[in-house]
């Protein structure tokens, strides 16, 4: 009697132990959800920055190239075309 | 005893937790509810590209700054410190944070570096809000035709109000978690509605054509005086429009800049008395009505005719014309005498049939129909002034679309920017090929010496077209000192064929089409012709060069 009494006490610490270690285990798992959403979230935003950088910069180059710009820069610095030599000119 | 309080404690607290999870009223919902945000994300609008593919107008990701004025504990402080990043008066500030709203705009698209700067000082309640800001990397190339867009992306002209609806794509809405310190946590996000980015719009435009119009365009605009020029460039056939500059012009990145009457597209909304341009439209009517053929000759009154109580001019006097030489001398007497064999109604109808008095349709806002009066309404010199393009008003682009007419066989295209696929209703046969064939050879006189376009011709390559010299309206008569001179000509190899126009505005030191207009079509023909790499023909080249 007293053996099963004392058996039944410990399959209850042990379910009690288990609910403890699986709630233990969602904690856990949720912390790990939440730091991995942090960690996330940082990539999201390392990647945007990138992205927008990069659009950025796209930018920048098709400005530095256009030729409005090289006109204006032409006439700034007041820098001529130099014109070609005669043999330099290929012609039919 | 210890075992049972302590599972009494567990099943207290496990009762507590469920009642904050599941009670609608408890602190939990209302925790949960103040981290759940639901925030709209923006669409980028489409970009604008060329034919070959090159950007015109994109949208850049940028940040603006808002308050939440309700956060913001020490006004003095965030003013003083916003002030000298921002370039805001300290005042401007003060008065904004005090604002009795939640949300308050401080700058709206700011530069990455005052950005940083403001973000590194950490403040509270100013927060950052992702935006976009459209840019155009050519600066005021293609302006006319691309248009601008205002704060919050809409278009506000040219293609970026026509095609608004394209390029505007569809904002998204996402639901985030976040913490305390209103960080994202994205694995807790619970729905998205992702946004959709407006289309890319490729236009017919060909950014190296238009680069040439350009500097031909502002040549001509400073060598002489104008006040204002206009070049428009289109492929013959299609009806595709490959260059379109205007002067004066504006840069489209900060259009506040410049004065209305730069932003306005004089190809489409001005208006001009054609003057000897519409000579083509004449003569086709004749022709294609048999009233007159090209060798039939008229008297032309040696310069000075005098019709309907009013004195008719030739810039040249000359006696008898073939119907041919009075189109290419450009003679007013010769063709208002053809006019008036022709008829008014009929005339009336070649007009309309030419697209005057209707706009083209091209798929630019705010074109205008120009004027055409219906024949009820003409008085009894109409028929004397309408043939050699007086009493009526026009576009550059409707000039251009009926000029092109000849260029394609009698047919009328419709210009247009986008490319697309013309449909059936795009296209109309104003006269029969063979006409437009005569008048094509008529009019190949034209930039020939004896015509009023020499200047215009382009060794190697056989060029159409015809001279306007119109005098300007000024307090109901006709001004002797301000003239619209243009030309209007069509490039014809055997690859392709190119209408262009050329309008100045009020030129000084000279005035007549052929002097001023025909050289700027000139270079820019031959500009295009070496882009496009079509060689001129090798007979005409030795011939020319003899």
């Amino acid at each position: 009697m007293e053996r099963k009494k004392r058996r039944r006490k410990n399959k209850n610490i042990l379910v009690f132990f288990l609910l403890i270690f699986l709630l233990i285990l969602y904690v856990w798992q949720k912390n790990s959800l939440v730091s991995l959403g942090y960690r996330i979230s940082e990539k999201d935003k390392e990647k945007k920055e990138m992205s927008s950088l990069n659009i950025k910069l796209k930018y920048r180059l098709m400005t530095v190239k256009s030729a409005e710009r090289i006109r204006e820069n032409l006439r700034k610095f007041k820098i001529e075309l130099v014109v070609p030599e005669k043999w330099n000119i290929i012609n039919e | 005893m210890v075992f049972v309080a302590f599972i009494f404690l567990f099943l207290l607290l496990s009762v507590r937790l469920l009642h904050l999870k599941f009670s609608s009223s408890s602190m939990g919902k209302r925790a949960e509810k103040s981290q759940r945000i639901e925030e709209i994300i923006l669409a980028p609008r489409g970009e604008i590209r060329d034919r070959n593919g090159e950007v015109l107008s994109l949208s850049l990701p940028v940040k603006s700054i808002f308050a939440e004025t309700r956060n913001v504990k020490d006004i003095e402080k965030v003013a003083s410190l916003l002030s000298s990043i921002l370039s805001i008066s300290e005042k401007r500030l003060k008065e904004k944070l005090k604002e009795e709203k939640d949300f308050v705009w401080i700058k709206r698209k700011i530069t990455q570096e005052e950005y940083e700067r403001v973000k590194g000082l950490n403040l509270q309640g100013v927060c950052f809000k992702d935006e976009f800001l459209r840019r155009y990397p050519e600066g005021k190339l293609a302006c006319h035709i691309l248009g601008f867009t205002d704060m919050d992306g809409k278009g506000l002209e040219g293609i970026e109000l026509y095609y608004d609806s394209s390029l505007k794509g569809r904002n998204g809405k996402g639901k985030f978690l976040r913490d305390a310190r209103g960080e994202i946590i994205s694995t807790f996000y619970t729905s998205e509605k992702k946004p959709e980015p407006g289309h890319n719009l490729i236009l017919s435009l060909d950014k190296k054509i238009q680069n040439i119009i350009e500097e031909e365009i502002e040549e001509g605009y400073q060598k002489f005086e104008a006040k204002a020029a206009c070049v428009l460039v289109m492929d013959s056939e299609s009806g595709e429009i490959l260059a379109l500059a205007n002067r004066p012009n504006f840069n489209p990145n900060s259009p506040a800049d410049f004065p209305v009457s730069s932003r306005r597209n004089r190809i489409i909304t001005d208006l001009f008395e054609p003057g000897s341009i519409f000579k083509i439209v004449t003569a086709a009517a004749c022709l294609q009505e048999k009233v007159i053929r090209p060798e039939e000759t008229i008297f032309c009154e040696n310069g000075k005719w005098k019709i309907r109580n009013h004195i008719l001019h030739d810039h040249k006097p000359y006696k008898e014309l073939s119907f041919s030489d009075v189109i290419i001398k450009s003679s007013n007497i010769g063709t208002v005498k053809a006019a008036l064999l022709l008829g008014e109604e009929k005339l009336y109808r070649y007009c309309r049939l030419f697209g005057f008095g209707e706009r083209t349709g091209i798929d630019l806002p705010g074109e205008v129909r120009g004027i055409l009066r219906p024949v009820k309404e003409w008085s009894g010199y109409s028929i004397t002034a309408i043939p050699i393009g007086q009493e009526v008003a026009v576009t550059p682009v409707q000039a251009l679309a009926a000029m092109n007419v000849l260029g394609n066989g009698g047919r009328m295209v419709q210009p247009h920017l986008l490319k697309k696929v013309q449909d059936e209703n795009g296209e109309r046969k104003v006269i029969a090929p063979e006409i437009s064939k005569t008048l094509c050879e008529i009019l190949k006189g034209v930039v020939s010496e004896e015509g009023t376009a020499p200047l215009a011709e382009i060794p190697g390559y056989l060029v159409i077209g015809k001279t306007g010299t119109a005098q300007k309206v000024f307090n109901g008569h006709y001004s002797h000192s301000k003239f619209v001179a243009s030309f209007v000509g069509i490039i014809s190899t055997g690859k392709k064929r190119l209408a262009i126009f050329v309008m100045i505005d009020e030129p000084k030191l000279l005035h007549y089409g052929g002097l001023v207009a025909a050289p700027v079509f000139s270079k820019i023909g031959k500009r295009i012709l070496a882009y496009l790499q079509i060689p001129p023909k090798r007979q005409n080249t030795v011939a020319s060069s003899q």
